[in-house]
Formats: C-alpha cells, structure tokens, sequence
C-alpha cells in the first residue's frame, strides 16, 4: 500500500513537475523583470547600437527621449561581435546593410545630403552592404572616402564591452 | 487545518499561467497590417450597417466579425492600445477558466494531468494565432472560448436555461466566423457520447440553427465558399499562390481537398505539416532542421499516441459505447478535429484547427489523468514510471516557457512594424485623409513605439534555448 503511494506520487510530480516548473521559471523572469532586474535582456543600448541590432522601435524611443540621431557613439564589442567601434547611427546602418533603418533615420529628421550620402557609401562599399548602397546611389553622388574613410573608428582595447 | 484541495490546487495553477500570459500578451502593441483598417472601418459605420455589410461578402457569412471591434473601439474613448489588449486577455482569461471548468478536477491524478491540459492548450501551434494577434478583437479566441463552454453546458448538469444557451453560443460563434459552426458538432458529439447537460431539444434547436444558417447562407444570400483563388495555401515542401493552385487542381480540386483535410489533421496529431507545408522535412533535406521544430512534433506525437493507448486500453468500454469522462473527452475532440479539418478544403491555416487544438488539449487530460489513475508498481516491486508520460511532461514543459518568449518576440515585432508604418502605409495606398484615421494611426504608433512602457526583448544569447523555443508558437 505505501509502495503503491509513494509510487504513484512519484508519477504525478513527473507528469506534472517540468510543466509546472517551466511557468515557476517564467513567473521567475517576470518577478526579475518588474523588478528591475536584467536577466535575459541586453544592456541599454545607444541609438547606433540599436541601429547595428536592427531595432527600430528602441531607436525611436531613444530619438524621443532625447538622444542625437547625428552624434556619434561608442559600439560595444558585445553588440558588433568584433572590437568596439565609434560611429553615428547613419553610420552604422551603412556598416551593417540597414537600409531601412537608414529610411526611418531620415524621417526622423537627419539630413540627406549628397556630402552624407557620399560619406556612407564608401562604408557601404568597403562592407558590401548592397542595400544601402541601392538605396544610396543617386546620379552624381559617389563614394567619398574622407579622414573618417572606415567611419568606425576602432576604440581603444576595454572600450565599450 | 485544511490541506489544500486538488480542485483548488489547479484553480491557483491557472490563476498564475492566466495572469503570465496575459502579462506577455498585454505588451504587445495592436497590430497595424491585420487591425488598423478594421479600426478605421468601425469608426466610419455604425453596428448595424457594419452587421448588414458582412453579409453580403464573396464567400463568407461573418455578421458579427466587426460587432465586437465596434463595441470595444467606442468604449475605449480613445485608449485603444489599453482596451483592445485588456479585451484580449480578458478573452485569454475566460478561455483559461473555461478549459479548468470542463475538466472538473476531483482527484490527484486529474490535478497532475491538469497542467498538461492547460500547456496543450496554450502552447499548441494551432492557438498561436489567437494570442499572438488580434483584428484587433481576436474572432478565433471568440470561437474557442464557445467551444469549450459548449462542452462545458454538456458536461454539467441540466437546467432550464443550457439548452437557450446552448443555441445562443451557437448563433454568436457561427456569424463570427465559419468554424463557429463546431459548436454544434461539440454539442451533438457529446450527446452521442453520452453527456446530457444539453437535452435532445437542446441538440434539436442547435441542429435546427444550422440549418437555418446554411438555408441562410446558400439560399437567401448566396453567399456560396471561397473558390480555389482564395489565397495562397501550403502544399507538400511549399507554398501555392492562387494561380499555380487553380493550373494543378483547377480540373479536379478533389486531390487537393483531401490533401488539406489530411494535412490539417497530421498537424493537430503530430505537428506536421504546418499550414499545409511539411517543414520539418523540407528543413532536415536542407540540413535545417531546428530543435524546437522536433519538440513539437515529439510534443503532438506523445499525446497522440496516448490518446491511441488510452482508448486500446479502454477497447472493451468502447466497444459496448459505455463510456467514461475521459472517453467523451476524446469522442468530442475526435469529432470536432474531423470536422474542423474538412473546413480547411480550399486553404489550410493553423489558427482556423484552434477549435480542435483546444479540445486536444482536454482529451490529453482525460487521458493522462486515467492513465495516472491505473499507475501501479512493476510485479518486481520497482518503479516503473511511464517513458511516455515522462516525455508528454518534458516536452510541454519546454513548449510552456516558449510560448511566453514567443509572445514578447511578438511583442517586439509589432512594433518593428509600427516603426515603419509610414512608408507600409504608402505602400499600401492606405486612405488617412480623414482626420479622425490620422489621429487613430498616431495614436495607435505612440502607444506603440514610446507612450507605453515597452518591456525589454528577451535576448538569449546561448544557442541552444532560442532555437528550442518555437516563435512560431
């Protein structure tokens, strides 16, 4: 009779115990979540960092906040999985082949001028991004490979993360 | 003191996975493809012409489609992100409720098997659709709700007003939409199985209420069915467009109908095809294949083959159709997936096998808490704890936590879209002339994009839990 019992506990906490524990994990998160806590989210990312992560809806809400769509930032090494780099976010969305975000970066209001268009197309060149270099190619505009020619400068070692 | 009942043991489970999806579910934003227009649509007519004007759609009877949209979009004065969503977890809500009413919990096996029935329901691909969008009131949750109170009303005792409510659930889920009409299947499979909270006049009135719907739908307004131009559909390793379809089986369709009858079942039994498309085999021919997409077909299978065992183990019930709860479980979702599935003739979705996804998920209940129920000790005195029950859990469990990270992916995608709603909406020739569309579109864009707090993206980083999740869940 005991045996049976216990045998039969056994059964129903395996039949039941990884559902359950799977929703005390995800009530877990929710609890780190509201709390502040960064368990399984990124770090607060810059707006060219955004860019790079093709996050559009976190751009904008930095743009909003306050945050320049024409400064230049520093690029995290976790974000870019290379060495941390500076770059604007127009920049980053020619190193990374964003061409939408590049899209949604003059809508946000930064200028769209040949000199700027010049500028990002040699990025674009020198990464083969092929979309924007669609998008930015227009007559009489060619690339432009100025003192910032590879525009993401590379930061010192321990920049950035 | 008083220790804790099983009953009350699982109404406090379904509190906490109610209130976690309904947490990921509320942060996503309303969508801008599938419910802007159908914003604008109920705020330029009123109820009624919106009613009157469904019914006279190519194809399609769905009066009451827009009715709830227009009720909820007036009440919400301007607020929509706040009510459309509450709507929709209230809806989740309910659903949840209404899936622990019908199993009645009574004893431990049912409470162990409880949590099953609920991640089924949850987590089946098939329900994806119904919390991971909305139009932005969520028609399908709707018909899945009717469903399960319809199996509910027979389940229970009998009293004088289940059989009016039975035919109101049936006339409120059939001019939603098409797959409403699986409320009266519900009703009449559980008859036959043996459930009587519904009376034979119960049954009578409803099968009275489908006729009056085809009579209505064939005769009065001709509506007829979508024809094989519809829209795209999966077939085999790919996707058809309306034309490739029309040039293979325009000539004789009928290939092609059983195709999506058996491909909607293979999907609710074994998780495959999707949506018509063998995924799975086309992505291990591509050397693609990812972990979640066997978890789910391991998931569909184990509780497939449970139902199979439970009803070889029960044959001698069966056989004489004296049947227990557990066995009108699996009667009633037997019935609903067939004709679930012969609704899918002319295209399969996953979203419109919701109803039958639902009841698979009670079925699986049934049958696991019977199963439970028999566990014994091995003659040798050891334990032995069923490998298939041990997998069922294992499964569910992974597909448990994916759903949640599959809705905030969700989450995160709906507002990628509103990121880009201008040049979508140019795209689209969409018409914001009107004032009152440009002050919705802005509205619903700030809600979106920086007036309501936007949870983090869950970034996981570690290969192995991100390709185990289905984010198509």
């Amino acid at each position: 009779m005991t045996q049976r019992l216990t045998h039969q506990r056994l059964t129903l906490t395996l039949a039941a115990g990884p559902i359950v524990l799977a929703l005390l994990l995800v009530v877990f998160y929710v609890v780190t979540e509201q709390a502040g806590m960064r368990l399984l989210t990124d770090r607060a990312l810059n707006p060219a960092e955004l860019v790079i992560e093709d996050d559009p809806p976190g751009l904008i809400r930095r743009l909003r906040a306050g945050d320049s769509p024409v400064a230049t930032y520093d690029v995290g090494s976790d974000v870019l999985a290379r060495s941390a780099r500076r770059m604007t976010p127009m920049e980053a969305a020619a190193y990374r082949d964003r061409g939408s975000m590049l899209d949604l970066l003059v809508r946000e209001g930064v200028p769209d001028d040949d000199a700027m268009r010049a500028h990002l197309l040699c990025i674009a060149e020198r990464m083969g991004s092929r979309d924007v270099i669609a998008m930015l190619s227009r007559p009489g505009v060619t690339a432009v490979c100025g003192p910032r020619a590879d525009a993401v400068a590379p930061l010192p070692a321990g920049a950035g993360r | 003191m008083t220790a804790i009942t099983p009953r009350a043991a699982v109404w406090c489970y379904a509190v906490v996975v109610a209130t976690t999806a309904a947490y990921f579910l509320i942060d996503i934003p309303v969508q801008l493809s599938d419910s802007l227009q159908n914003i604008f649509a109920v705020d330029r007519r009123a109820l009624w012409d919106l009613m009157e004007n469904n019914l006279w759609a190519v194809g399609y009877l769905r009066p009451l489609l827009f009715a709830p949209i227009r009720i909820v979009y007036l009440l919400s004065d301007g607020d929509y992100t706040a009510w459309f969503r509450g709507v929709h977890a209230a809806q989740l809500t309910l659903t949840i409720a209404l899936c622990v009413a019908v199993m009645r919990v009574r004893t431990w096996p049912q409470a162990a098997a409880a949590p099953v029935g609920l991640a089924v329901l949850l987590s089946m691909h098939t329900f994806a659709d119904t919390i991971r969008e909305a139009f932005p009131v969520n028609a399908y949750l709707t018909i899945v709700a009717c469903c399960l109170a319809a199996v509910l009303l027979a389940r229970s005792r009998h009293c004088w007003w289940s059989d009016p409510a039975t035919v109101l659930l049936f006339v409120l889920a059939a001019f939603s939409a098409e797959s409403g009409l699986l409320v009266w299947v519900v009703v009449v499979a559980a008859f036959a199985a043996g459930w009587r909270g519904v009376s034979r006049w119960g049954v009578a009135a409803t099968t009275l209420g489908l006729a009056g719907y085809f009579i209505l739908r064939y005769l009065v307004l001709d509506i007829g069915t979508p024809g094989l131009d519809e829209r795209a559909t999966g077939f085999g390793l790919a996707v058809l467009q309306p034309d490739e379809i029309q040039a293979r089986f325009g000539a004789n369709p009928l290939p092609f109908y059983l195709y999506n009858i058996l491909a909607s079942v293979g999907s609710v039994l074994f998780a495959e095809p999707r949506a018509g498309v063998f995924w799975a085999v086309r992505d291990v021919l591509r050397q693609e294949l990812q972990p979640w997409m066997v978890v789910n077909i391991v998931a569909c299978t184990a509780v497939t083959v449970l139902l199979v065992t439970h009803v070889v183990r029960g044959w001698d019930r069966w056989r004489r159709w004296a049947l227990d709860d557990a066995d009108r479980m699996v009667v009633v979702f037997v019935a609903v997936m067939g004709a679930n599935a012969t609704m899918n003739l002319v295209y399969t979705k996953d979203v419109i096998m919701s109803p039958a996804g639902a009841l698979f998920g009670i079925a699986a209940f049934g049958a696991l808490s019977s199963r439970l129920a028999d566990t014994t000790p091995s003659r040798a005195g050891s334990f032995r704890v069923p490998v298939l029950v041990v997998v069922i859990a294992l499964t569910w469990g992974i597909k448990t936590a994916g759903v949640h990270y599959s809705l905030r992916d969700s989450a995160h995608g709906t507002r990628k879209a509103w990121a880009y709603a201008d040049s979508w909406l140019e795209d689209q020739e969409v018409d914001l002339s009107r004032p009152r569309e440009r002050a919705i579109k802005d509205a619903l864009m700030a809600d979106a994009l920086w007036r309501r707090p936007a949870a983090p993206r869950i970034q996981i980083h570690w290969r192995w839990p991100g390709s185990w999740f289905d984010t198509t869940q």
